[in-house]
This record gives structure tokens, sequence and C-alpha cells, in this order.
């Protein structure tokens, strides 16, 4: 866990995320994977706010778009923590 | 009967050419009176028009993770042998192998009725992309399945 300076006397402790793009999304993000620094206590959802402000081009895909965190099937409301892998791809086309 | 971990180190997402003999050669078993194998092929023709090939991508943990959790189902719900996974990666060219499903088995009905689940749960589930390469250099990415919205 790293510590980000004093800011009006109050420590403000962060995280930082491992996220991944694929398929349309890669391609819309312009990256393949990223570091995302994040404040104690964010939630998926907080996670998502900054991706669509970092890459507003994910949020023209028609696809809806999908998350993983960790390999699994991510809840909007699940707290993340630091070193969390979460992907963010369109519905899957295998096969 | 107790089913057979002994390959579940192996591969399921591979970069290589998916060799048919190998396949049947996976799920051999002595207790197998059937065996059922889908090979999923590049076809040439897509509401695009004519394709030349198939750019298949994948989460490749989650992608194995979640071929293992299919195999895992499937020795559960029947009574089978020996399962064997694996979807190709990369450039492939019409008519390549781009997945093969193969499932031995004592009888027929279980091995067709397993091979058949694992194939139709994969395409919904595990996270492999593919995009088709046209005559002329124009792609797309092919329409998936799931249509739950997270973002």
């Amino acid at each position: 866990m790293t510590r980000a300076p004093r800011i009006e006397n109050k420590v403000i402790s962060t995280f930082e995320v491992n996220v991944l793009y694929f398929a349309q999304v890669r391609e819309a993000a312009g990256i393949r994977e990223e570091k995302v620094m994040l404040v104690k206590d964010s939630t998926v959802n907080n996670l998502i706010s900054k991706i669509k402000e970092t890459h507003p081009r994910i949020l023209r895909l028609k696809e809806n778009i999908q998350l993983a965190v960790n390999c699994n099937s991510g809840d909007k409301n699940l707290t993340l923590k630091e070193g969390d892998q979460i992907a963010v791809f369109p519905p899957v086309a295998g096969g | 009967m107790e089913f057979k971990h002994k390959r579940n180190h192996a591969k399921r997402i591979t970069a290589s050419k998916i060799l048919p003999h190998k396949i049947l050669n996976a799920v051999n078993d002595e207790n197998a009176g059937a065996t059922a194998i889908f090979f999923g092929t590049v076809r040439e023709h897509s509401d695009m028009g004519k394709i030349i090939g198939m750019t298949y991508e994948s989460y490749l943990e989650m992608a194995e993770d979640r071929m293992k959790k299919i195999e895992s189902i499937i020795s559960r719900k029947w009574n089978i042998k020996r399962v064997k996974i694996i979807h190709r990666v990369g450039d492939l060219s019409v008519g390549d192998v781009s997945i093969a499903v193969a499932v031995s088995a004592p009888h027929r009905s279980e091995a067709f009725s397993a091979c058949r689940y694992a194939i139709e749960k994969i395409k919904r589930e595990v996270p492999i992309w593919k995009k088709e390469r046209s005559v002329g250099g124009k792609e797309r990415w092919v329409k998936g399945l799931d249509s739950r919205k997270y973002v």
C-alpha cells in the first residue's frame, strides 16, 4: 500500500489495481493493460467511473461491457484491494 | 465411476495448430466405448462476405479457469471417462480448427450429451473473442453471446 502526501492534515491512503482490456474494449482504450490508483475502500463502481473518465471511447461501444475481478464475474459493489486484477471486455465470442 | 484428472495440467489455450489425432489420443481410455469430438473450424463466409481468416484473442488465465470448471461440471453430470478441451488463439485461416472438445465415455449417449453441453457452455462463458478478416483488408469483431451489462 502506498501513501499519498497529507492533504488538509489527512493522510489519504491509496492502492493500485491492474486493469486488462480485451477485444473491442482494448481497441477503444488503445491500451492492453494499465495500473490504476484508487483510494482506500474503492469499489468496482468507483473503478468503472475512473475508467470511463480515462477512456471515454469505451462508452461509445455498442456492446454490453463486462467485467471480471480476479477471473470471477465482478459485482459492482465489491470492494477492491491492492493487486486485484480487473478485466474489462465485450461479450465472449469463442468457438 | 471416478473421473480421471491425469491430464488436468494440460494447456487449454494454444497458439499452435490443433491436431485431430492428438485430441483423439488425449481421451483414449480402455473403459470407453464411445468418443464424441466436436471441431469448430473457420468458415469462409459470414454476413460480411468472404472471409480469409479469423484472429482469436483470449484472457488466458480466466479462459483456462473457466474451461477447467466446464470439464469438472460435465464429469459430474455424466458418466464420462476423459475430456479434452483446447482452443486456439492467434491468426487462423479458413478451414483451420479453432476449437476441439473431446469426450470419451462408456456409451455414446453420455459422450454426445457431455460434448454438446461443453461446447455450448464454452461459447457463452469462456473469455475468447474473434475478429473476421476479409479479402479487402476489412476487419470486424464477431458479436458475442452474453448480454449482461456491467459498465
